[in-house]
């Protein structure tokens, strides 16, 4: 089956799922994303001032900018490993944008596309336009993401990629695309890149998957499987190239988070 | 009828949607619960305490908050009611602005403005209130932050002949009484230059006070030999060190290391570069009977931050107590620096043996030498 045969009558379903009008549904998710984008614009115009964290990002990718140079920046924070990749896209210069503009249009662009991540979520579980719209009303003004969203900090792309992961985990158990499964990968390792935590996104799946494979019989088994294969092979291929920005392989990463979580746990 | 099919039921009744598919609706409920489960176990499992490790969690609870209130207990006009109730509440959060968070910038700002006056400026922040990362970025100026908010005179013998001014940012939320570190810093000659509450209650506010700093004396010789070999002259094969290193001086990484290069005097010079924290730490003495002056040189240490700390050691050698005596970002400014710390011989009657620790994070290198005491 291909990509687009499948997508298009996953639209006409969500249309047709239950009962609000095609202009009432696709309206008011355009009003969610627009009030998610409005509250995120008027609470940074009112609160510019950057977190403690935020700074320490924001300064990281200067001294990676001007690293080499002459700089009155040059004595600030040092790099830390832990952030390094998300200090590293900051000093991207993407779209020309400074480090703290970068940094601020991601989160709030990727905050005020929420909504439509998690009106997706609730009408794959439930399929019921009204609810999946209150999810989304509800999710643009949650208080929490709209704060992290006016900052400079990584949990606004985690949150984002987690959402995408979860999107594409639905998605593959409702169409049986293998292509959901490329998306699950990428969006979950992207995820990891974000904030560690993101690494509960392989073991969500493999809970999703084994129920899924142990209440299956016959070819959608094969169907499961061939999907989990491609989750991991895509996962662990774009960790491993996200990781080797910052000169540090899969192998590496794995063994220093192993460590820093037993030390944690001797620790404790 | 057994508990298990009466859970059964409710969770079906609860989560059931889809007529044609109800066994896999169920399930996947069942899953979708089961997750949600697992992530909340670990979290608390880790302790994580931060609402950043939790930030993930709604993107699961608030679709099952949502299918709650519109579909399962209520049903109608008392739903919408209900899902109109939470939007609103998490409206009111959201625009509970805090019109004075600007403060911190403000305050960056006035020291901006008053320092164009002077040649060399910089900011410390008293009791670690966690402004200081933000009052550095946002007024550039190097930024120190001193633990203990009433030992003005660390401030004033770390900067003296480095700085000619420091503008200390005090924010009242670890003060709770400001009035007593105001009398405290203008007693000690300091001006306020800025003062603006921080949150709408105005029970935190930012204060900003301009201290001269003194100029340096003239350099002090070495006349005492408490630590041998402080001009580094001495040196032997370090097999943990992976290099010669000077004799009775250790450190904690390879950042430290001998030059030749950029020597202070004589051949040797202590040379430490790395954006991270070196530690460089003296030999085990015991400590001077009498009051003296501890001096030591450092040359072409732009940008470097030099912490200075003697630590106190009992008779078995174990650590009793540290005690920060300079912590100073050095200038944009290559030239030669003696630092001249007193060293009150009172502070240090209760230990058997001292010793000294310099934590150095020099970007761009500094170099250290005629490590003594003057008496």
């Amino acid at each position: 089956m291909d990509l687009k045969s499948t997508i298009y009558p996953a639209i006409r379903r969500v249309e047709h799922a239950r009962r609000l009008p095609r202009y009432i549904l696709w309206g008011g998710l355009l009003i969610a994303v627009l009030v998610a984008a409005g509250l995120r614009i008027v609470s940074w115009q009112i609160e510019p001032v950057l977190s403690r964290d935020a700074v320490g990002y924001v300064q990281d990718a200067l001294n990676i900018n001007r690293q080499g140079e002459d700089s009155s920046m040059a004595h600030l924070k040092p790099l830390t490993t832990s952030h390094r990749l998300y200090s590293l896209y900051l000093s991207s210069r993407l779209f020309a944008l400074e480090p703290h503009q970068l940094g601020l249009v991601t989160n709030i662009v990727a905050g005020s596309l929420m909504p439509l991540l998690m009106f997706g979520i609730t009408i794959l579980l439930w399929k019921h336009h009204e609810t999946a719209l209150i999810c989304a009303l509800l999710a643009a003004v949650y208080p929490p993401w709209v704060k992290y969203s006016v900052n400079v900090q990584r949990e606004i792309p985690h949150i984002f990629f987690w959402g995408c992961f979860f999107l594409s985990l639905l998605l593959f158990f409702r169409f049986r695309h293998l292509l959901f499964c490329v998306a699950m990968g990428i969006s979950s390792a992207l995820c990891v890149a974000a904030r560690y935590e993101g690494a509960e996104t392989l073991v969500i799946s493999s809970i999703f998957f084994c129920a899924d494979f142990i209440t299956r019989r016959g070819r959608f088994r094969r169907q499961i499987a061939y999907g989990f294969l491609c989750y991991l092979a895509s996962f662990f291929i774009i960790t491993e190239l996200v990781f080797l920005t910052i000169d540090f392989s899969l192998a590496g990463f794995i063994v220093a988070a192993w460590k820093k979580a037993m030390s944690f746990l001797i620790h404790r | 009828m057994k508990a298990s099919s009466v859970i059964a039921n409710s969770l079906r009744t609860y989560f059931y949607c889809d007529k044609f598919h109800r066994k896999r609706a169920t399930i996947l409920m069942l899953v979708v619960l089961a997750t949600v489960l697992f992530m909340g176990l670990w979290r608390f499992a880790l302790g994580a305490h931060s609402t950043r490790y939790w930030v993930a969690v709604p993107i699961l609870t608030l679709p099952l908050l949502t299918h709650a209130i519109d579909n399962r207990f209520f049903g109608g006009v008392f739903s919408r009611f209900l899902a109109a109730v939470v939007f609103i509440a998490f409206c009111l959060k959201d625009i509970r602005f805090n019109y004075l968070q600007r403060a911190i910038r403000d305050a960056s700002q006035a020291i901006v403005a008053d320092s164009k006056q002077y040649r060399r400026a910089f900011c410390a922040e008293l009791n670690n209130s966690g402004i200081n990362t933000r009052v550095g970025y946002y007024s550039k100026l190097p930024v120190v932050s001193y633990p203990d908010g009433t030992r003005l005179g660390i401030v004033r013998q770390s900067a003296a002949g480095l700085y000619d001014v420091c503008y200390i940012v005090v924010s009242e939320k670890i003060y709770q009484d400001g009035r007593t570190v105001s009398r405290f810093l203008e007693a000690a000659g300091a001006e306020k230059i800025f003062h603006q509450h921080r949150n709408m209650h105005k029970k935190k506010s930012i204060m900003v006070y301009k201290l001269p700093i003194p100029q340096q004396q003239k350099p002090l010789p070495i006349t005492g030999e408490i630590w041998e070999n402080g001009g580094f002259e001495r040196v032997s094969w370090r097999k943990s060190l992976g290099g010669e290193f000077p004799d009775g001086y250790s450190c904690e990484n390879t950042a430290v290391r001998l030059t030749k290069a950029n020597v202070i005097s004589g051949k040797y010079s202590l040379f430490s570069k790395g954006m991270g924290q070196s530690f460089l730490y003296s030999p085990l003495v015991s400590p001077p009977k009498n009051n003296c002056t501890i001096v030591f040189s450092v040359l072409k240490a732009r940008f470097a931050q030099i912490k200075y700390e003697i630590w106190k050691f009992d008779r078995h050698g174990h650590i009793m107590s540290r005690k920060l005596l300079s912590n100073i970002i050095m200038p944009n400014d290559d030239s030669l620096h003696q630092f001249q710390i007193p060293f009150h011989s009172s502070d240090f009657q209760d230990a058997d043996k001292i010793r000294c620790y310099w934590l150095i994070s020099a970007p761009s290198g500094a170099v250290i030498d005629d490590f003594g005491i003057y008496k």
